[in-house]
């Protein structure tokens, strides 16, 4: 006796099996060479280079899981809601006695079952083999579950995305292609409404959003975050099964107003033809202006772009809802459509909210970034969290006014100009908001006065310097190696690397504003070997930084690091000013082919070798009757050697009584 | 009893079906007639609760179809192209409708077996257009449907066969009391079972008839007289139709023949005759009475 109130329909589930369920074998075989066979595979092999250090199982067959994790879904969602888009089937399944609900229903739990079983059985036999084999070096547990529980959240969101898309149409054709548009969507519109607004407005934070935000938005660009993450973001997952119950939902009420007959239309609801067709050509009109501002930089020619795709744009629409290409008589909503935009393109360029000219009052401020690399700024913000900002309130007036001489000094055209610098403010405000502003200026030059004083704040070095940002068990190693690179040591003492850390951070943070715009001589590098993430950080030393200077005084690491005047053979100095010979064939000549020119002193006693060492202050102008050229030679070491340009006035009286 | 009342549909902006009332008795078979685009797909899939209309209703017994699980076992509806699900075979298909279809009846599908001769392992979608129909047809019986509502049922089925699903339609009709509306553009083709008829053109009816009262309510004269015709001799009956052929008159006259005989009689013609009318003659001058030309509706 059948239980007529079941859900569960047999012979539907015969008919779907039938229809359906090669997919779901292939996936399953694909799964098990992909992940289980890997696995056996990679026991076989004792180098523990296999094993490497991040284990996820996403790692093995890699690009099939991802590419399957979206295949497979939308493939079924297609085959299941076939019955809607092929007219004699959806004639035939809809005269049955079945509900539609239940019809739905048995649809989506089938397609499911059928996209997940696979990716279960695998994880079963998974464990299974975890409490059999030696295969604890590959993956645990936790590994196991984070597998199971990300590949679920994501062939969900996936399968309910694409049957969203099949109840919107009627052609199976149109379901798979809208099925990933969809997917795309929110980021490819967040990227082209950035890219066009920036031709109207300044001030657009399009790196902040472009390349920190825009990736999340959609589950395909963001898969790649989710999957090689050891820990996806949760909140990110909670809001993929939240949208994914709202799909189903959204989805099973559509099918109940969904009339039979729109079987091979393109868009099944009425309702929806108008929305199709304008937000269409509003996407093709973006992509136009993307692409010609690229390409063209200039606005005629994004002008004529936004014109030639919205109309591609809307004869595709039309054709796509038409199935036809004789769609060349219709232009009346396009009519709607070029008001309706210029409206908005009036609107946004009148900036009626006041988005170009918002500075945020100071007593609304709780901190603030100001940068120039700001993809490094973001990576710093990702790998070492939240890093404070500028908060003294007379910086924090600096960068206002910086903001407002931005404002003005920018204008539209710069954001074309790819030669351009950026610079970003980022404010976050006492109100727990944001206000992320980005400027394209073609010389930064003139603000140098006000951004060094910035940059010398102790709020920026703090987040822009990687030395203020690592954390000392992350380090190593460290070597310090001399300017000439004659000498180094290795520190691996965990005391000593906090130590000279420490030293060093003071000593950058004690770099005043006339240092940073004129450093003083340089005398080695720090090399900090940083395991979090497998790279070297190099810092200059400086002859100021006296904390670190002293530092290696008090391990008694100078002599070992450091140039000392006693290894000196020889040192030339060279007045470039003196004639125009020399200024033309430059120092260098001198010194390798005729030290004795005039102009030219070779300096060999040991004192005087001291002596000038000492004194060496360095000229970074241009001016060339201020500075000299110093060569130093080693001794023992003919090929190795250095020079600075130096600042005159600060040599020893003997230097100008030789020359 | 199936009633029809006020039933309008539109695609997109085009009214297919503008106000449609029918009601069809219990146990008669209805014959839907109309040239192609009249309507009658159309009429048909939402008398099958497939589509839903605009507005009107469609009701069976006084209950609404659309949506009607328990309604819905009690109807099927074979399409002018019967569906099949992919590689099903004859069995398989069966044990679907078995189990969708709470009436269905083995003994009836063994029996149908046996008359229509077909393998039920061969796959339906590799038969013969003809035989998936007789398919459809003995999967349909099977089911024991209370109501069958017939596309275009007998295109493409040779003479043996649609004699023979003919008459298991009116077998079942006679036997179970069951309903059966029946489209079809071609009128010789559903004459002989049909006892309603009605013409749907342009999404509306422009004829509903009894084909028993039509037959005995129609006449066909051939009158002569030796002197002037009488004037005004019909002047109390309907005259669909008029001729002269020489000094014979050709007349089709709607009316009660009791009433007609005594009056001819009494006019003394020299020439009386009673001529027998085909179905599609009838139609031909019911449809000149309301404004139509038949060739524009009918094939």
């Amino acid at each position: 006796m059948r239980l007529r109130t079941s859900w569960y329909n047999h012979e539907l589930t015969k008919q779907n099996f039938r229809q359906t369920g090669w997919i779901s074998l292939v996936y399953f075989v694909s799964l098990l060479v992909a992940i289980v066979l890997n696995i056996f595979m990679r026991i076989g092999h004792n180098e523990s280079y296999y094993y490497g250090y991040d284990i996820n199982l996403f790692y093995l067959g890699s690009f099939f899981q991802v590419l399957a994790i979206f295949l497979v879904p939308v493939m079924t969602a297609m085959l299941l809601m076939r019955y809607l888009h092929q007219k004699n089937a959806t004639d035939f399944m809809h005269s049955l006695p079945l509900k539609r609900e239940k019809v739905f229903i048995h649809q989506i739990v089938f397609g499911y079952c059928s996209i997940l079983l696979p990716v279960y059985i695998v994880g079963f036999i998974l464990y299974i083999m975890h409490h059999t084999l030696e295969v604890s070096k590959l993956y645990g547990l936790a590994e196991l579950g984070y597998w199971l529980g990300v590949t679920t959240v994501l062939l969900s969101l996936v399968f309910a995305v694409s049957i969203f898309v099949g109840l919107l149409t009627g052609l199976s054709i149109i379901q798979g292609v809208f099925s990933f548009i969809f997917l795309l969507f929110p980021a490819g519109i967040t990227v082209l409404a950035v890219f066009n607004l920036n031709y109207a407005m300044i001030g657009i934070a399009d790196s902040y959003l472009m390349d920190e935000k825009v990736f999340e938005f959609s589950p395909i660009t963001n898969s790649v975050n989710i999957i090689f993450n050891d820990a996806a973001d949760t909140s990110t997952l909670v809001w993929y099964i939240i949208v994914t119950l709202i799909l189903f939902g959204l989805s099973m009420v559509l099918y109940k107003f969904r009339p039979v007959e729109v079987a091979t239309q393109a868009v099944a609801f009425r309702w929806l033809r108008p929305i199709f067709i304008y937000s269409f050509t509003f996407c093709f009109m973006l992509v136009g202006g993307f692409y010609f501002g690229i390409l063209q930089h200039e606005y005629n020619w994004i002008l004529f772009g936004y014109l030639l795709f919205s109309i591609f744009g809307y004869l595709i629409a039309q054709m796509i809802i038409h199935k036809t290409w004789r769609v060349f008589t219709q232009w009346k909503e396009y009519l709607f459509f070029l008001l309706g935009t210029t409206l908005l393109v009036v609107l946004i360029i009148l900036d009626i909210t006041g988005f170009q000219n918002r500075i945020p009052a100071t007593d609304r401020i709780e901190q603030v970034y100001l940068y120039d690399q700001h993809s490094r700024f973001y990576l710093y913000q990702d790998l070492f969290e939240e890093n404070p900002g500028i908060t003294a309130v007379e910086e924090i007036e600096i960068v206002r006014n910086l903001h407002q001489q931005f404002i003005n000094d920018s204008n539209r055209q710069d954001f074309l100009d790819y030669n351009n610098q950026t610079v970003s403010i980022h404010y976050d405000l006492v109100n727990g908001r944001q206000l992320v502003r980005q400027y394209h200026l073609d010389d930064l030059s003139k603000y140098t006065g006000e951004l060094t004083k910035i940059h010398a704040s102790d709020a920026y070095k703090q987040y822009t310097q990687e030395v203020f940002l690592i954390d000392q068990t992350d380090i190593s190693s460290m070597s310090v190696t001399s300017d000439m690179r004659h000498k180094e040591v290795q520190i691996y003492s965990s005391n000593q690397i906090a130590e000279a850390l420490e030293a060093l951070r003071k000593d950058i943070l004690a770099q005043s504003y006339e240092e940073l715009v004129n450093p003083e001589l340089y005398l080695g590098e720090v090399n900090i070997f940083i395991s979090l993430y497998h790279s070297n950080l190099y810092l200059p030393i400086y002859s100021t930084y006296d904390y670190f200077l002293e530092w290696l005084e008090k391990e008694k690491m100078t002599e070992d690091v450091l140039l000392m005047p006693n290894e000196i053979d020889r040192m030339f100095i060279v007045d470039e000013s003196i004639n125009e010979e020399m200024a033309e064939k430059g120092a260098s000549y001198y010194v390798e082919h005729n030290p004795n020119a005039e102009g030219v002193i070779e300096i060999s006693d040991e004192e005087e070798i001291k002596q000038l060492f000492e004194s060496l202050v360095p000229e970074r102008g241009e001016e060339s009757d201020s500075r000299f050229a110093v060569w130093i030679y080693l001794k023992d070491e003919e090929e190795n050697f250095q020079w600075y340009w130096v600042k005159k006035d600060f040599l020893p009286s003997f230097v100008f009584d030789e020359i | 009893m199936i009633s029809v009342t006020d039933l309008k549909k539109s695609f997109e902006r085009s009214e297919v079906l503008s106000s449609v009332t029918v009601n069809v008795n219990k146990g008669s078979i209805y014959g839907l007639l109309g040239s192609n685009g009249a309507g009658k797909t159309t009429l048909l899939k939402i008398i099958a609760g497939i589509y839903k209309q605009d507005s009107g209703q469609v009701s069976y017994e006084k209950e609404n179809v659309f949506e009607n699980v328990s309604l819905k076992e009690r109807i099927i509806f074979i399409p002018d192209f019967p569906y099949f699900f992919p590689q099903y075979t004859i069995k398989q298909m069966a044990d679907f409708y078995q189990s969708t279809y709470p009436n269905w009846n083995n003994t009836r599908f063994h029996t149908l077996h046996q008359l229509l001769g077909l393998d039920l392992k061969k796959k339906v979608q590799q038969l013969s257009k003809g035989m998936q129909r007789q398919v459809a047809f003995w999967l349909a019986l099977s089911a024991m449907p209370d109501y069958l509502i017939l596309d275009e049922p007998f295109d493409g089925l040779d003479a043996v066969i649609r004699k023979k699903v003919k008459n298991l339609i009116i077998q079942d009709v006679a036997d179970r009391q069951m309903t059966v509306i029946v489209s079809s553009h071609n009128l010789r083709e559903v004459e002989d079972i049909c006892d309603h008829v009605g013409i749907l053109h342009h999404g509306s009816f422009i004829l509903e008839k009894d084909l028993d009262d039509l037959k005995s309510d129609i006449h066909k004269i051939q009158i002569a007289f030796k002197d002037t015709p009488p004037k005004e001799l019909f002047k109390d009956f309907t005259v669909l139709h008029k001729e002269k052929r020489g000094s014979v008159f050709l007349v089709i006259v709607k009316g009660d023949r009791k009433k007609l005989d005594p009056l001819i009689q009494n006019s003394q013609p020299v020439v009386y005759d009673l001529l027998p009318l085909t179905l599609e003659e009838i139609f031909v001058y019911e449809m000149e009475g309301v404004g139509y030309a038949i060739e524009n509706i009918l094939v």
